[in-house]
């Protein structure tokens, strides 16, 4: 192993230790490694940044002043230094300028992406679970495919009742009724497997870091024994 | 009450200012029958007329204030025998009644043969019976008991008001009282916490307090200026007390002018603008209940009915205990022992629990400041039995000790920070985290078990059958988008599918828009023995940088600058037979699929992500919109060969039973407290 990556393992094995040192309690070592993370990350974030994007997108096409490209280059030009002056004046209005654009563009862009690219078709995903081909396999019914399409049914309908159901009982003092609560209780089943189903993601990404991370060190501690 | 604190009378003797209505003087006792006057009865002797007295008369047998004790305690005898018993005590009391309660008596005696008030007096003799008198009591009590009700609203209501005051600096009326009253509290705290400097500490009410005190009871009544008088803090409708009071006794103890209607009780019943009490101080408030019952029968109902009633008033003054006394006073302290209950308990109460034992200091000094009060009031009275008046005094007294350690709780913490945790709870996540460490450290120690061998999931069969149909010279668009903290799960699941692609001739295209993918990614590229060079191209401005390349039309006029910098421009998914996103957040993956892809509906998107994505990216896998993903550590292609499957193993099993036994700890401790909630109900 060369010396470089030795002493990059080392470094990586201190700073691991450092991060699980957290479970002490927040310490120095932990803010210490917290900081090293924050300032490397930003640091060669900005580096990048000058010089794959700055540099070339702004900078560069300036020499071609008379041409488009560079009038073009022009606009984010201007729509940085109305960013920048918020920082010397109190007044933000002229930085709402770029900050306003780039919120209505995106804003637009969801719309349309969440109408065109979820809402849609996952409307369609569950119409097509009930197509006759799929639930019907050989002359015979299918009833897993039939089973797993009721289910996804339901499960939207319940879903979307309990949030309308809940936003109806909060705004009136009348007692619901029982099927009511029932099938918004339905709902509540769903949200709670899913809700299950995320931790159990989270949890198993984080223990694959932790392992990731015992493992190198236990490898670095086996080279010296 | 400020008119007939107005009205006083100049004792002849000793000079000494004495209420209006007091039989005697305060200091020297001197009997102030020279000062007893009506308003409109001349004092020069001429004879007034027969029914101004007739008036004065009536409204003395109407008033229920100023009738002495000696009289309540004589009118059960009156009651029984009207007639002869009132000539008897006449008899029996002339040496002791003062000469012009005698005058009042002869001159009431004289109006008897001609005046209203005997006539009514005598109708109501005559018609009153046991069962009358049951009901007019009754009746009397109801409307007694409706204007003690509506005075007492009426007084809640002055009272939050007087509470939400608050001056200009944001400071409640009550909290400049306490501060005014006390100002070394709140200059020297430590002075009153030192203990050695404790008993040095003056703690007692102090002229200046009780004047200051006394001027903010009463108003602008009271005038400290004026010449100090010592009232023995007795109406005069108790003049025993008065008598016995003397001169020693006035000498050496504080000398304050106090009202004859001063009380700290909120205004009562008697403050009501009711019939039953006079308001003038010139009528009668010294009325004997000796006098003369009427003689002469009145057919009047009205004159009936008013003069039925002030008997019956009378009545009430001579048993305390229907009106006023015993249970009433008994009910009134609590009501103010509730009040102070409510408004300060809740929390003030929980405060100075808290603070017990951190200001024992404090505690031990409201005790002393209890036993201070005590011989306060010892020595203010040389009576046994203490005023309730002052009684009150010292719950005010209390109550401003508790303020006044709250003022000096100002600025400190008093509640826990939010973020603060337990003990406890460290401890129990220390000795997880441990048990979490151990069992993934010796499963690692003791190295990767026998392959376990599991089936592909139904995403993870359609990305490896969907890579293996790609032929050589095919390009697959690589996307990255993950961390450095998800870096070993994203590798361990990309690499063999890389790899694999790499083997059978595909091409690859690397971009990102994430600056820490430049240089993590160079873990997934191709091995150089496959004889390909590839470089990671950074895509400035993220999503919509991809949106420009995918969905934009180069322009006649040139190129745009993110052209200029990408390679191949707005062509980036033209010659490009599969994408791949490798990313560990599914909102990333999300929005590719929204934005992205429907712009080439013909191009296959696989997605290799982390477990955490897993629950959230399978609808679109089941929608359709992805070909397949491979995600999660069990299940992943690849997974046996590198991942340390025993210790993923141990670590899922070490949370489930965490996981089961915090909720069985949990149910048992709801259980528990629903126990004691039901408990207590």
């Amino acid at each position: 192993m060369p010396d470089l990556n030795l002493l990059l393992t080392l470094a990586g094995v201190v700073l691991s230790l450092m991060v699980f040192s957290y479970l002490l309690g927040d310490n120095l070592f932990f803010g210490i490694a917290m900081y090293i993370l924050a300032g490397v990350s930003a640091g060669y974030t900005a580096v990048v940044l000058v010089t794959k994007v700055i540099i070339p997108m702004m900078i560069m096409p300036l020499a071609d002043f008379p041409q488009i490209p560079a009038l073009l280059a022009l606009v984010p030009i201007l729509f940085s230094i109305l960013l920048l002056s918020a920082m010397f004046t109190k007044s933000s209005k002229a930085a709402g300028l770029p900050l306003g654009f780039l919120a209505g563009l995106l804003a637009a862009l969801s719309i349309a992406g969440i109408a065109r690219g979820t809402l849609a078709p996952q409307l369609l995903s569950i119409v097509n679970s009930f197509d006759p081909q799929l639930v019907v396999s050989e002359g015979l019914p299918n009833w897993t495919a039939i089973f797993q399409a009721f289910m996804m049914l339901l499960g939207v309908i319940a879903v979307l009742f309990y949030f309308h159901h809940r936003s109806k009982t909060k705004n009136s003092l009348q007692s619901p009724d029982l099927w009511l609560d029932g099938f918004s209780g339905v709902g509540q089943v769903f949200i709670g497997i899913t809700f299950g189903a995320v931790f159990v993601g989270l949890f198993g990404t984080a223990l694959s870091a932790l392992i990731a991370s015992l493992n190198r060190i236990i490898d670095f501690v086996r080279l010296w024994i | 009450m400020s008119e007939l604190a107005d009205q006083l009378r100049t004792c002849p003797n000793c000079g000494q200012q004495n209420a209006m209505h007091s039989l005697k003087c305060i200091r020297c006792g001197e009997v102030l029958e020279d000062l007893f006057a009506f308003d409109d009865i001349d004092t020069d002797g001429e004879e007034p007329t027969p029914e101004s007295i007739s008036d004065v008369l009536a409204s003395l047998n109407e008033n229920i204030l100023l009738t002495d004790q000696t009289e309540s305690e004589s009118s059960e005898t009156a009651e029984d025998q009207p007639n002869g018993g009132d000539e008897e005590r006449r008899s029996g009391d002339a040496s002791q009644t003062p000469g012009w309660l005698e005058r009042v008596r002869e001159r009431t005696r004289e109006e008897d043969s001609s005046g209203e008030m005997v006539k009514g007096g005598q109708a109501m003799d005559k018609h009153r019976s046991a069962g009358e008198r049951s009901q007019v009591d009754q009746a009397f009590d109801e409307v007694i008991q409706r204007i003690r009700e509506q005075s007492e609203k009426e007084r809640k209501k002055t009272r939050k008001m007087e509470t939400d005051l608050v001056d200009e600096n944001g400071v409640p009326e009550w909290l400049r009282r306490i501060r005014e009253l006390h100002p070394a509290h709140e200059q020297d705290t430590e002075q009153v916490l030192t203990s050695s400097q404790e008993e040095s500490f003056d703690d007692e009410w102090t002229d200046e307090e009780l004047q200051e005190l006394l001027r903010r009871e009463i108003g602008d009544e009271y005038n400290p200026g004026e010449q100090p008088v010592y009232n023995n803090l007795t109406s005069s409708d108790n003049p025993e007390i008065a008598d016995d009071q003397s001169e020693e006794e006035s000498g050496f103890l504080p000398i304050y002018e106090i009202p004859e209607d001063f009380h700290n009780i909120p205004d009562d019943d008697f403050d009501e603008p009711d019939n039953t009490k006079p308001t003038k101080p010139g009528n009668p408030e010294l009325l004997d209940k000796d006098e003369d019952p009427p003689e002469a029968g009145n057919k009047d109902p009205n004159i009936e009915t008013e003069s039925q009633a002030g008997v019956e008033i009378q009545h009430l003054i001579d048993n305390p205990t229907d009106f006023e006394g015993g249970e009433s006073e008994k009910h009134e302290e609590e009501e103010n022992k509730e009040e102070f209950s409510i408004i300060e308990s809740d929390t003030i109460g929980e405060e100075l629990e808290e603070q017990e034992g951190e200001l024992p200091v404090e505690t031990e000094e409201s005790e002393q400041a209890g036993d201070r009060d005590k011989k306060i009031l010892k020595s203010l009275s040389t009576e046994e039995e203490v005023v309730p008046d002052l009684l009150l005094l010292r719950d005010q007294r209390d109550r401003a000790q508790v303020l006044t350690n709250i003022i000096e709780q100002e600025g400190h913490r008093t509640i826990p920070v939010l973020h603060e945790k337990n003990r406890q709870s460290k401890l129990g996540r220390l000795i997880l985290a441990l048990l979490l460490l151990a069992g993934v450290i010796i499963s690692l120690v003791l190295g990767p078990g026998d392959n376990l061998h599991l089936p592909l999931s139904l995403p993870a069969a359609a990305l490896q059958e969907k890579t293996a149909k790609l032929q050589s010279g095919e390009v697959v668009l690589v996307v990255l988008d993950y961390q450095a903290a998800t870096s070993s799960e994203i590798e361990e699941l990309a690499k063999p599918v890389i790899d694999a692609l790499s083997y059978q001739g595909v091409s690859f295209r690397f971009v990102t828009s994430q600056p820490v993918d430049l240089w993590l990614g160079e873990e997934l590229l191709p091995s150089k023995e496959a004889g390909l060079a590839v470089k990671i191209e950074f895509i400035p401005g993220g999503l919509l940088g991809y949106l420009t390349l995918t969905a934009g039309t180069s322009p006649v006029w040139g190129m745009t600058p993110i052209e200029r910098v990408v390679s191949g421009g707005t062509k980036l998914l033209d010659e490009t037979s599969l994408v791949m996103i490798i990313s560990d957040s599914p909102d990333f993956v999300r929005n590719w699929l929204e934005q992205i892809s429907p712009w080439h509906p013909d191009l296959p998107t696989l997605a290799i992500s982390t477990s955490l994505s897993e629950a959230m990216i399978l609808p679109y896998f089941e929608s359709g919109q992805l070909s397949g993903f491979l995600a999660g550590h069990p299940g992943g292609e690849g997974q046996n060969q590198q991942a340390n499957q025993r210790a993923w193993q141990v670590g899922m099993l070490i949370m489930m039973v965490v996981l089961i036994l915090g909720m069985i700890t949990k149910a048992e401790a709801d259980a528990a407290e629903k126990d004691e909630g039901h408990n207590h109900a």
